[in-house]
């Protein structure tokens, strides 16, 4: 089941070449390493961008995180809970 | 027409795929994408292993759990379809410029000019799957023919993960003992038609009198008889090839049925709002409107209206829609669904009126345009819609991938 969060979190990545790389970030004062990026898409909200992406950390949680581009600020929208 | 060979590509159960790629939690169980799950809402792509359980596209959410009690409801996101899609095509015209989308999930290739540099048909088709599977982790059928009547036919024969190849010599063999209605442009309509006249696969449809099926069907007839012969020269049009449009349109699902002409009112603004947004983007007017309402029991009703006017504005579009409207008992019937379309149209006319009033409207229609570009759809709007709904989960049939995609060829 996907349990909707949509709290802010703190995210290290890589900005270059007009392409985002998230590589960890820092949710409920526990730092989750990104080892896989498994799926990438935007939605225009308003004039700017929002960058979702969908993650897998090194223990297998699966989380959707997004970028808003307008207030340079990270999202964690969901997380998948077995069962 | 020389001899061709042309590739018609499918994704097998492809959103429900996207959503198993995206989260891998998921791979391997039964997923069945849907609109919002909360509210009244059908089976948009079940996974394939939801389909082993009898799930099919278009059921109703309850039917669908019924005959699948561990299914996954996903929520269709197309933003992250359409971003895969474009992946996808911008891997195809590495291959041939001539990709000619069919839906956001299908697509025909011409690879005729390409064997020399990439292969056999065979080769190609290889290297697009193995490709597919290593950038994007979905499958897809492939059908391989001399046109793309027999290509479709081929990558509908075997799915998932297919590849099939009509060699033309082969082709009476493969069509001789196959339903009619497997053919593509071959509908449920004509199947019933035809059917009464004892043919049912298309090597009666071959041997059937072309004379009388031009009789009945006028020059649709001598199309039926050609594709029954697995004859098709119909091209593959290159992937930066925009159609003209025949018509432009909407359609809503009320979130729950009214019987209240007033609300139906308000959602006929916002459709007739959407549709003539579409038009204007397209440099397009035109003079007839087409409304369409279904009633509760799904029975659906429409009326369409020719004016002496090219219109492009909603506001104009929704006072004849509501003539429309006002010919049926809303009160009595009710309301379940609710489309308007333009058709009968022109391309390319912006002619300044002569009345100032008629000027100044345009200029304010024009910078409503600009800034609902600029910052989203119904950033500015009529009053009556400002407590409106929005509808951003659609993807319209008529999608295309988006222009920045189109390089490397000139
Ligand atoms: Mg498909």
């Amino acid at each position: 089941m996907y349990q909707a969060l949509g709290e802010s979190i703190e995210v290290l990545a890589v900005f270059q070449k007009g392409k985002i790389r998230p590589l960890s970030f820092k949710w409920k004062s526990r730092v989750y390493k990104i080892s896989r990026v498994t799926s990438h898409w935007s939605a225009p909200v308003g004039k700017y961008k929002w960058h979702h992406f969908g993650i897998v950390d090194k223990d297998d949680n699966f989380f959707e995180i997004c970028y808003d581009e307008e207030r340079c600020s990270w999202n964690i929208k969901q997380t998948w809970k077995e069962g | 027409m020389q001899n061709r060979t042309i590739l018609h590509l499918d994704m097998n159960a492809f959103f429900a795929a996207v959503e198993q790629r995206t989260n891998p939690h998921l791979k391997g169980k039964p997923v069945l994408v849907c609109g919002n799950p909360k509210g009244r809402t059908v089976i948009i792509s079940p996974s394939y292993e939801a389909r082993a359980f009898g799930v099919k596209t278009g059921m109703n959410l309850w039917e669908a759990k019924k005959l699948c009690k561990n299914s996954i409801l996903v929520e269709c996101n197309p933003a992250n379809y359409v971003e895969v899609a474009n992946h996808l095509q911008k891997l195809f015209i590495q291959f041939t410029p001539l990709v000619e989308i069919f839906s956001i999930d299908e697509c025909f290739l011409d690879v005729s000019g390409c064997q020399r540099l990439f292969g056999s048909g065979r080769d190609i088709a290889l290297k697009i799957k193995k490709r597919v599977r290593e950038e994007l982790d979905i499958t897809c059928s492939v059908g391989i023919g001399p046109n793309k009547l027999l290509a479709k036919l081929g990558s509908h024969l075997k799915k998932p993960d297919g590849l099939v190849i009509i060699e033309p010599e082969k082709i009476q063999q493969v069509l001789e003992n196959l339903p009619i209605q497997e053919l593509c442009g071959i509908g449920p309509r004509i199947t019933e038609k035809l059917n009464k006249l004892g043919v049912y696969t298309c090597g009666q449809l071959a041997r059937y009198p072309v004379e009388i099926l031009q009789r009945m069907y006028g020059i649709v007839g001598l199309h039926l008889h050609d594709i029954a012969w697995g004859v098709d020269d119909s091209p593959v049009m290159p992937y930066d090839y925009v159609e003209p449009a025949k018509s432009v349109g909407h359609s809503f699902t009320l979130p729950k049925d009214t019987f209240d002409r007033e609300v139906a009112k308000k959602y006929l603004l916002q459709l007739s709002e959407q549709v003539a947004r579409r038009l204007r983007k397209g440099n397009y007017k035109g003079k007839t409107v087409h409304l369409i309402i279904r009633i509760p029991d799904f029975t659906t009703l429409g009326q369409q209206v020719t004016i002496r006017k090219f219109l492009d504005e909603g506001v104009e579009i929704y006072h004849t829609a509501v003539k429309i409207l006002d010919k049926f008992n809303v009160e009595a019937i009710g309301v379940r669904l609710l489309g308007v379309s333009v058709s009968n149209l022109i391309c390319g006319s912006s002619q300044l009126s002569l009345m100032p009033e008629e000027n100044r409207r345009q200029c304010l229609i024009y910078a409503m345009d600009k800034i609902n570009d600029k910052y989203g759809e119904f950033s500015v709007t009529w009053g009556r819609l400002v407590s409106g709904f929005k509808q951003n989960n659609i993807i319209s049939p008529a999608w295309r991938p988006h222009k920045n995609i189109r390089f490397g060829y000139n």
